[in-house]
């Protein structure tokens, strides 16, 4: 993927900005999850993060079949189908162009448009209701990957002066980047994922060279970074990953501590949302009591900096 | 009528028969009311009194029959009532001898002209019944519907408590020799007595059991506990109380034979004998804690869904270091009494320990809704202002019932009328005419389709509210007159204050504070659509008048398209302005003119509530399509919440929005909010709460949600699109997961 994540009129592709969020960063935070990513996770739980482009998305337990929206379409892309329960509503993913005619006529909530266009000033004024609420807490930055829309975060940073502001990065982006955005960013939430090289391109679609410089350019610089670990059965779980893991949070006085994010399958319903593929299949959450024998796997290559993500 | 909670109930309606034959005499041989009511009350207590049980270390279950005396509906019924459908099922399906059936057939044909509801209701003046002809709310489309009942009186226990019943007799001896002196009528004296005496023999009718109990008991620690009930139970007809256990058994009995549904500031009245009982080792902290759990579960016993207060904390009290000492066994007691009641309230301020707030969040992240919570730095200033009373009185504030505010045995403010403003924007569109029951059921005003301008739409509407909001007044003002002149409701009058003194009967100008509510429901909704008739209709010119009264009139059926136009109008919630702004002039206008009612039906208030309970989906039933694109019979916002699914901007939003309306003009409105057990169980979001009330929230009633939630959104997402679960350090929005993802959390949610 190598489009231009920010449109040339300087606006940013955001698909969720959620409010009181607990848990990216001290205190109470809003978060602002932008759209467009440049890896490709097999386990991504936000599959309609990764297109750089707005898109369709079909929740079909709202669905009433009331089919106005098949009328609205102008590609052919939501039909009705004839089946033994009746005339049923499908969506053909593969001609939709995101127009968005279907949402002007879907009173069910069952059909919206994930990717909506920001300014930077129409940002800022999205986080405005939440001004009181996150004083003691701050802004979150997530995605997909914020850092694919960097021209953005420099106009739109600045704006926040004053407010805790957390970058959630997969860390793939050109190092000079983070040199630029450093100063505008108090704690990074820093996935780490894969430790060897070829796997990691194998599940998430790159090598991570580029990545580890990233992270080592971070913590040299003495910046605040939180390394988050998605770890999924038998994907990503070797335990060479996680030795390698336990040797980062060590070398590396920078980062506060690891967070063990244990495998959940959410990703599944909304791929299917959004006409998506979600490889993992079937594959099982992992229970609660997975987390806690990564964290001591973890722990026993010798690092007391790491737990488990509520 | 309730469903009393009883191991073995009545089966038959010997008592009803009695009751009615009771009746027929006294009203023979007596004319004053007191008399009436006092040989009525003989007829019926000891009679309903139900059997201490197992699990009960206090006395006083009661199953109140077919036919009888009460207060309000809970209670059997309002004054003199007859349960008529039971009676009539009774009759059709119970065997009994010729004469059993006979008089089944007498009382019911008795009881059709006598029943205080259907008296009262029959001689409701012309100019009333006009405007609000009925009170079948629940079956036909009303915009402002009578309620005939006399809701939740709080007496003063304290009183009762520290003089003990031989207090009490002692004020009615002294005002009665005064009342002689003077020449005023003596005989409501001589009824308090009769009442008292009356309280005394149902202390001996208990003591006998427990003392039986006693003996019959299989363990030890049983017959102790039940012979010192029986103790109690003597001592208290001698004495005042002196221990917990006396003072708690006293309160309760009392409001049985009273028929109190609401149990008053239980940490102020109970306090200080629970720190002496401790304190002197009298009691253990698990022996108190037992009582208190009895007790609760003796207010679940009543079945009185929307009662059933027990009330803590706050400003206002006379011994604040006990009854916060007692806050923390009562708050362990609503926290381990896991049924439905007692609505158990937290009234806080600033000042309110840490333990008490931190075990009240322990209590609501189990799941329990309780501690309904006040706050009253909010809320006193807010009465001062509503009421136009001084902060002392403003300190005595309670909420009644749904949450209706009265002060403690001082004001009586009974709910008597509910206004659908949503069914009222219904006709105003249409000029008054109904289009559910195909009739006028207001004056008429200038339909939508033929105003030149929304302010003059609004106009209208706002002569059509305050058509019906001046005739409840009216309303309540005759329903005071017409069962205090019938009911001196002897017991509750005389723990109100002046009463005694005065010796009139609460209703009949013993009240000191005598004033009204009325129930408002569909505000929300009403704001969401008359910003959806601003910006549609009357700016954009989306939509003309008679398009979007078409695709009213027709549910939206082939009008998608204006419905969703409709729907993606600004919603209260989501902290817009631009509808924020609408509700919040709605709110101001319906809490002025209902104030302003008072003056001209001389009670000391008349004040609207917004409230929570389930009239907000029984009312919708009967509304059509709305202009916020609400459809057809659906349920209409509950209480100052957003309309279901409206609320798309976060829950910060969200609090912004309802913080927006003032509590300076109103005598209660309800807030909900709802968490996943992870989510509350997080400090932020509890830090979230404190925020949300130092900037001015009122009221919070806090669900946090068990399994039955949970299913419930499985099956009806579209009422559950604001609940937030927590997955794998993820917040996300329940009904949009897979099935099976919402099937794990459901698995691993048990409380």
């Amino acid at each position: 993927m190598t489009a231009p994540l920010t449109d040339r009129s300087g606006r940013a592709l955001v698909f969720n900005i959620q409010r009181a969020c607990i848990h990216d960063g001290p205190g109470l935070r809003t978060t602002i999850f932008f759209k467009g990513c440049p890896l490709r996770c097999i386990w991504c739980h936000n599959p309609e993060s990764r297109a750089p482009v707005p898109q369709l998305s079909f929740q079909a337990d709202f669905c009433s079949g009331c089919l106005a929206c098949v009328a609205a379409c102008p590609n052919g892309a939501q039909r009705a189908v004839r089946t033994e329960q009746g005339v049923m509503h499908t969506v053909d993913f593969a001609r939709c162009t995101a127009c968005g005619a279907c949402t002007e006529v879907c009173c069910y909530d069952a059909l919206s448009i994930s990717g909506t266009w920001y300014t930077p000033q129409e940002l800022v004024q999205a986080l405005e209701p939440d001004r009181a609420w996150i004083r003691d807490g701050g802004v979150t930055l997530s995605g997909g990957e914020p850092m694919a829309q960097f021209d953005f975060l420099m106009a739109f940073l600045p704006e926040l002066k004053g407010t805790h502001v957390a970058l959630e990065t997969c860390g793939y982006a050109p190092t000079e980047h983070y040199a630029r955005i450093d100063p505008y960013v108090d704690l990074y939430l820093f996935d780490y994922k894969v430790s060897d090289p070829e796997k990691h391109r194998t599940l998430c679609g790159t090598d991570n060279r580029l990545i580890l410089e990233n992270l080592d350019f971070l913590c040299r610089r003495g910046a605040k970074v939180i390394l988050r670990l998605p770890l999924i059965p038998g994907v990503n779980d070797d335990e060479g990953h996680l030795r390698t893991v336990a040797e980062l949070i060590e070398r590396y006085p920078a980062i506060i501590r690891g967070e063990i994010l244990p495998y959940h399958s959410f990703g599944k319903g909304k791929a299917a949302a959004h006409g998506l593929d979600y490889p993992l299949g079937d594959l099982p959450d992992a229970d609660k009591g997975k987390g806690e024998e990564y964290r001591q796997r973890i722990a026993r290559w010798g690092t007391d900096r790491i737990i488990v993500a509520q | 009528m309730n469903n009393w909670k009883v191991k073995e109930p009545r089966q038959d309606l010997r008592f009803e028969i009695e009751f009615t034959k009771a009746y027929r005499d006294a009203v023979a041989a007596h004319q004053h009311p007191a008399e009436i009511e006092l040989a009525c009350l003989r007829a019926q207590y000891p009679a309903i009194l139900m059997p201490i049980q197992e699990e009960d270390v206090l006395a006083g279950r009661i199953q109140m029959g077919l036919v009888g005396m009460g207060i309000q509906g809970q209670t059997g019924g309002t004054g003199y009532y007859i349960d008529e459908p039971r009676v009539t099922e009774a009759l059709e399906t119970q065997s009994g001898s010729a004469k059993y059936r006979e008089d089944l057939h007498d009382l019911l044909t008795f009881w059709k002209g006598h029943c205080t509801y259907n008296v009262v209701l029959e001689e409701t003046p012309a100019e009333i019944r006009r405007v609000i002809p009925t009170e079948q709310w629940k079956t036909q489309p009303v915009p402002a519907s009578p309620i005939i009942r006399m809701a939740g009186a709080y007496v003063d226990y304290d009183r009762l408590l520290r003089g003990g019943i031989c207090g009490l007799e002692e004020e009615v001896r002294t005002a009665r020799a005064a009342a002689q002196r003077e020449g005023r009528d003596v005989v409501i004296y001589d009824c308090m007595l009769g009442a008292l005496d009356l309280l005394r023999d149902c202390c001996r009718y208990y003591r006998d059991q427990a003392q039986q109990l006693s003996r019959e008991a299989k363990t030890p620690r049983r017959a102790k506990e039940m012979s010192d009930l029986a103790k109690a139970l003597e001592q208290i007809t001698l004495r005042p109380p002196e221990s917990l256990l006396e003072a708690m058994q006293l309160a309760w009995l009392y409001s049985m034979l009273a028929q109190l549904i609401e149990f008053g500031r239980m940490d102020e009245y109970l306090g200080d004998f629970y720190c002496h009982d401790i304190d002197c080792g009298v009691i253990t902290e698990a022996e108190a804690l037992k009582m208190v759990q009895s007790f609760y579960r003796l207010v679940d016993h009543l079945d009185c869904e929307t009662d059933g207060r027990v009330i803590v904390g706050g400003y206002g009290r006379r011994n604040p270091e006990n009854a916060d000492r007692f806050c923390l066994v009562a708050i362990e007691a609503c926290r381990t009494v896991r049924e439905i009641l007692p609505q158990f309230t937290l009234r806080f301020h600033a000042g309110t320990p840490k333990e008490i707030w931190e075990a009240s969040m322990r209590c609501i992240g189990e799941g329990r809704t309780y501690p309904l919570l006040y706050n009253d730095d909010v809320l006193v200033p807010g009465v001062m202002e509503a009421f136009h009373v001084e902060r002392a009185l403003a300190e005595r504030y309670m909420p009644l019932g749904c949450g209706e505010i009265e002060f403690d045995h001082y004001s009586f403010g009974s709910p008597n009328g509910s206004v659908n403003t949503l069914k009222i924007l219904e006709l105003a569109i249409r000029g008054g005419y109904d289009p559910i029951a195909h009739k006028y059921l207001s004056i008429p005003t200038t339909p939508l389709v033929e105003c030149e301008t929304y302010e003059q739409f609004v106009e209208n509407y706002k002569t059509q509210l305050h058509y019906f909001i001046s005739t409840q007044a009216k309303y309540e003002k005759y329903l005071y007159e017409a069962i205090g002149s019938r009911h001196p409701f002897l017991l509750v009058s005389m723990l109100y204050d002046g009463v005694i003194e005065k010796g009139r009967g609460l209703l009949d100008g013993g009240c000191a504070y005598l004033a009204g509510t009325m129930e408002l429901y569909g505000n929300v909704n009403v704001a969401n659509s008359l910003a959806a008739i601003k910006r549609c209709v009357f700016e954009t010119g989306q939509l003309t008048k008679q398009e979007l009264v078409a695709a009213l009139d027709d549910n939206f059926y082939r009008h998608d398209r204006v419905r969703k136009l409709l729907m993606d109008c600004p919603k209260y919630g989501n902290d817009d302005d631009y509808v924020d702004g609408i509700f919040v002039r709605l709110h101001n206008y319906l809490c002025a003119t209902t104030a302003a009612q008072a003056e001209k039906v001389e009670l000391k208030s008349y004040l609207s509530v917004t409230i929570n309970n389930k009239q907000n989906t029984t009312l919708g039933r009967w509304v059509g399509a709305t202009p916020d694109g609400r459809k057809a019979g659906t349920p209409m916002a509950n209480a100052n919440n957003p309309a279901a699914g409206t609320d798309h901007n976060g829950l910060t939003a969200m609090l912004n929005s309802i913080l927006k309306p003032s509590h300076a003009n109103h005598a209660g409105m309800v807030q909900n909010m709802r968490f996943t057990r992870e989510t509350w169980n997080d400090p932020k979001i509890q830090q979230l709460l404190r925020e949300y009330f130092q900037r001015g929230g009122a009221h919070a009633m806090i669900t946090v949600v068990g399994r039955d939630d949970l299913k419930n959104a499985m099956e009806r997402p579209e009422e559950y699109k604001d609940l937030i679960v927590r997955l794998g350090g993820l917040s996300l929005r329940y009904v949009e997961l897979n099935k099976d993802v919402q099937q794990e959390i459901y698995d691993r949610t048990t409380y």
